[in-house]
């Protein structure tokens, strides 16, 4: 009988080991499978970064020492006496010593260099190694971070290269997590067995068994159910991976997966990522106590989170180091100083929002006319702005104190809000943004979503368009300030008054558009003809133009302040429209070039009225309806316009200097009235803004077709003696100067100027 | 339009599109203020739509931020203004004479820019070519043979459009230097011709061959 059972049972056996092989080689191929998909394919979704302008040094550099020592800071770049490590600096009075990290930019790579930079009032004057004291030329700092696009799963990752990992932190987390990592070929049952015992002796889990591996498969691969199954599944997975791939591979791809912290809806994986999510410094500048707090995350990122739990934090930290230490990875005396070091980290900085959240808001508008949403968010694309930390730093500063004394300033302003725009007066690239008072609050962007009546803003473009034709008009031009009536299309009966409903009689041009008269503007642009001025404007960059009625005169157009920038920017820019930037570069994960946004120019209106245009706007700021600001900076040294709407519900300024156009924005979302005007509200800000950011300077042009003539303000005649009351200088046109003098010009005696005088004592009873 | 994307929207599509052509009258009183002649502006032109550049030069004298003295020479131009007039009328005070002022010395920053960049046009890169020279204007944004550079390497490009406004802005920006200015309306020249603007071309060369006997 057992001759016949035996055999039976054998073949029984023998039956279930072949289909037991089967399936495990089923099983295994299909978790094969998924592996290399994993691990050969893209391995993570990366989100696009977008980064600020790199700070250029070079001899000559228009810089503050205290403003370059703000970049350092926002960088995370720290004092440590000697400034000869990447990320330090060492400041003794006007000379600062720092060396910058390398970077790679759409150019090429900028290495990272120890310098001396010397500064002189606001300028660069001294540029040196540090090492041999050789001049340096031209360097550029790294451009700082500042923001990031994500997907809905929203996992942050700076993926960081094995060789570029700190030892320490390898040291740190082969001693605490996986001590035989080196040695076993994907699971350890000495290391199981191990943990064991520590966990009994603790009470507590203390240790896991699992290995690196097992737990870079429990990350990658798998969802959080702890199945037997489940268990099974990961331990075949670790030994096909160790079979497949090399350690350094396995480790580089722990380091860069390992869960370490949440912040809102992104979570944070990878010793890169946390590196700057805890200390705002990159991964090979941190100290052995700070990779050691990092290493003891892997376990538990939410329960030894250094910000919430510090204590904990501490205490496994300091374990970690323990380890090392008993390990011999670490000397005593290093060891001991870790441990002594108190846990520092930085404030949370939320990672799935910007700092600059307006800024950023114009970034990802321009991006997404021509990048898809899904490759923003996952193509790891790096996007180089314009964006200049420093002064975005200096107009958030004013422009938040100063909307909060305007708001404190009497009742029902509470919220009263505010928007600005800075860019550079030559190439239009857009410096600085604000959409909100609360700079960081991430809603609605009024820079460049909020459109708003312009009020007198739009003057300066009516009497451009007159100066362009200089044989009929010139800034002595006079214009009738009295009563007007006009017949509007629609039958209506438009009477416009001026600010204070009173008039004046004849007025020069230029004095009308210093001190801001409606009247004589409206006057004027009746004159040319509004449609004139509307087209200049649309060449100027105006891309809705409304329709040509005579209020429009009167600035009855609704722009952006960030419209109002391109408009202004031709005034500063000798006539010359240049598309307002926001993005030079944007590169593919490899750092290969997908756009580049090059300086276009468009030749817009003739620079000879530009600079007619200009100079009385810089008389504005001098004495006219700017004079306030004309105050707070140097006279003369800035040009720029008010606006005022109806109703005062829209408070602006618009100017520039030699360096930056700023144009600033106050009033209410609702649109009922402030209790502002152009230089009450937004001037205000203006000013304090521009001083802030060491600008006023608007040099003096010569133009071989400008010349410059004295005359009298009353009548817009020239004034060759010193007997006229009221005198200003005015350039105009070679030839169309006033070729007649006015009568207070001449001696009382004599009876003027021939048919000059009657024709004055006409117009001035 | 070579290998980067272009955001060319705003540029070419939606403006009204320029032909720079301008009449003959135009070009006569051009060459006519190129030689030296205090002529004035045509009478009762609307603005154009685009208004010409092609216009008697209009230049600037450029203000190049090096160290801080410069400060001074804004102030010492208003005392001038504002001393007691004589009798002679006050139209020659401002301008200087042609030919007297050098631009300021050029950094050393841009000096290696500008270099890089003829580097890379020798070796055909010209999309280096051009950043460098971004980078450079960033730095001496009125430098006019910057200007003039680039407008070289977008006319390699293809880019005739730029390539005549860079030109033109280079001619703004060097009233000093007609050797600049000469070679500018060359490269402005070669562009309008590209973009089929022969009249335009055609008054270009004239300017450029107006320097030369300036010069001589």
């Amino acid at each position: 009988m057992w001759g016949r059972v035996l055999p039976a049972i054998g073949l029984f056996v023998l039956g279930l080991v072949i289909v037991a092989s089967v399936v495990l080689v089923g099983v295994v191929r299909s978790l094969d499978a998924e592996i290399r998909a994993q691990f050969d394919g893209p391995r993570w979704a990366l989100p696009a970064r977008v980064f600020a302008r790199p700070l250029e040094l070079y001899v000559g550099a228009p810089l503050r020492i205290e403003d370059v020592l703000l970049e350092l800071d926002l960088l995370g770049y720290v004092a440590d006496g000697a400034g000869a490590l990447p990320g330090t600096f060492h400041r003794e009075g006007n000379r600062l010593r720092l060396t910058s990290r390398g970077f790679r930019f759409s150019d090429g790579a900028e290495p990272s260099r120890s310098v001396e930079v010397g500064f002189d009032g606001g300028v660069v004057e001294r540029l040196r190694q540090q090492d041999d004291g050789r001049d340096v030329d031209l360097m550029r700092i790294e451009p700082l971070l500042i923001g990031s696009i994500h997907s809905a799963a929203a996992e942050d990752r700076i993926l960081v290269r094995l060789e570029d990992v700190p030892p320490e932190l390898i040291a740190a987390l082969i001693a605490i997590e996986d001590r035989r990592f080196f040695v076993h070929r994907g699971l350890d049952p000495l290391g199981i067995a191990r943990a064991a015992l520590a966990n009994l002796r603790a009470g507590r889990t203390v240790q896991g068994g699992s290995t690196l591996t097992q737990q870079l498969v429990k990350n990658f691969y798998l969802t959080h159910a702890r199945t037997f199954e489940r268990k099974l599944a990961e331990a075949l997975m670790a030994l096909i991976i160790e079979h497949r791939y090399s350690k350094f591979e396995i480790l580089e791809a722990y380091i860069n997966e390992v869960f370490l912290g949440q912040s809102g809806r992104v979570s944070i994986h990878g010793f890169g990522t946390a590196s700057e999510f805890y200390f705002r410094r990159p991964l090979n500048e941190l100290r052995l106590d700070q990779l050691a707090m990092l290493v003891g995350m892997a376990r538990g990122a939410s329960f030894y989170d250094p910000r919430r739990y510090p204590q904990r934090a501490l205490e496994r930290r300091n374990l970690v180091i323990a380890q090392m230490e008993r390990l011999g990875l670490v000397e005593p005396e290093a060891a001991a100083a870790a441990r002594e070091r108190p846990i520092e980290v930085s404030p949370r900085i939320p990672r799935a929002e910007s700092r600059y959240p307006a800024f950023l808001d114009l970034v990802k508008r321009q991006l997404r006319e021509e990048y898809r949403e899904a490759d923003l968010q996952s193509e790891g694309l790096r996007i180089f702005t314009t964006l200049s930390p420093v002064a975005q730093t200096h107009l958030e500063r004013q422009i938040v104190a100063g909307i909060a004394q305007l708001r404190a300033s009497g009742d029902g302003r509470a919220d009263l809000q505010v928007a600005a725009v800075l860019t550079d007066a030559l190439n239009g690239e857009v410096r600085a943004l604000v959409g909100d008072a609360d700079p960081r609050f991430p809603g609605f962007n009024r820079a460049v979503q909020a459109r708003r009546p312009i009020g007198s803003l739009l003057k300066p473009f009516i009497v451009l368009t007159a100066l362009s034709d200089p044989m009929r008009y010139s800034l002595a031009t006079l214009l009738d300030d009295s009563p007007l009536e006009m017949r509007l299309p629609n039958g209506q009966v438009w009477a416009p008054q001026n600010f204070d409903r009173r008039f004046r009689g004849p007025v020069t041009m230029w004095e009308a558009l210093v001190r801001s008269y409606n009247v004589p503007m409206v006057r004027l642009s009746e004159s040319v003809g509004i449609e004139r001025v509307l087209r200049l404007m649309q060449t100027l960059g105006l891309e809705s133009p409304p329709r040509p009625v005579p209020s429009v005169a009167l600035g009855a157009v609704d722009l952006s302040p960030l419209e109002v920038a391109g408009l202004y920017q031709a005034l500063a820019n000798g006539g010359y429209a240049t598309r307002g930037r926001v993005i030079r570069d944007v590169l593919d994960a490899n750092d290969q070039p997908l756009s580049h946004y090059p300086l276009e120019l468009r030749g817009a209106v003739p620079d000879g009225a530009v600079y007619l245009v200009r100079e009385a706007l810089r008389d504005a700021v001098r004495e006219g309806t700017g004079a306030a600001i004309g105050r707070t900076l140097a006279p003369g040294e800035a040009a720029g316009k008010t606006g005022t709407s109806n109703d005062r519900r829209d408070s602006w300024f618009a100017g520039f200097d030699d360096e930056r156009v700023l144009v600033v924005w106050v009033g209410f979302d609702d649109n009922r009235p402030t209790p502002f005007t152009g230089a009450s509200g937004a001037g205000v800000l203006w000013g304090e803004v521009m001083k802030a950011l060491g600008a006023g300077r608007l040099q003096s042009q010569v133009h071989p077709e400008i010349i410059w003539a004295r005359v009298d303000r009353y009548t817009g005649l020239r004034a060759d003696t010193t007997r006229c009351p009221q005198v200003v200088d005015l350039p105009f046109w070679r030839g169309s100067e006033p070729q007649r003098r006015a009568d207070c010009d001449f001696p009382v005696d004599q009876g003027g100027d021939g048919d000059g005088s009657w024709w004055q004592r006409f117009w001035n009873p | 339009m070579g290998a980067h994307r272009i955001d060319c929207r705003g540029v070419s599509r939606t403006r009204p599109s320029r032909d720079g052509r301008v009449g003959p009258w135009a070009a006569v009183l051009a060459s006519l203020a190129l030689a030296g002649c205090t002529l004035p502006m045509p009478r009762s032109e609307p603005p154009p739509q685009s208004p010409p550049p092609t216009l008697p030069p209009l230049v600037m004298v450029p203000e190049v931020r090096p160290a801080p003295q410069p400060l001074e020479a804004p102030r010492r131009e208003r005392l001038e203004r504002e001393a007691p007039a004589t009798t002679q009328p006050p139209s020659d005070a401002a301008a200087p004479a042609r030919g007297t002022e050098s631009p300021p010395a050029r950094s050393s920053a841009v000096e290696t820019l500008a270099q890089a960049s003829s580097e890379a046009v020798a070796a055909g890169d010209l999309r280096t070519a051009a950043a460098q020279l971004e980078r450079a204007l960033r730095i001496a944004p009125r430098d006019a043979e910057l200007w003039l550079a680039l407008a070289k390497v977008r006319f390699r490009q293809g880019d005739a459009v730029q390539a005549e406004q860079m030109g033109l802005r280079a001619v703004q920006l060097a009233p000093t230097q007609p050797a600049v200015q000469r070679e500018a309306w060359e490269v402005i020249a070669a562009a309008r011709e590209l973009r089929g603007d022969r009249a335009g071309a055609a008054q270009a060369r004239e300017a450029a061959r107006l320097l030369v006997r300036e010069r001589a």
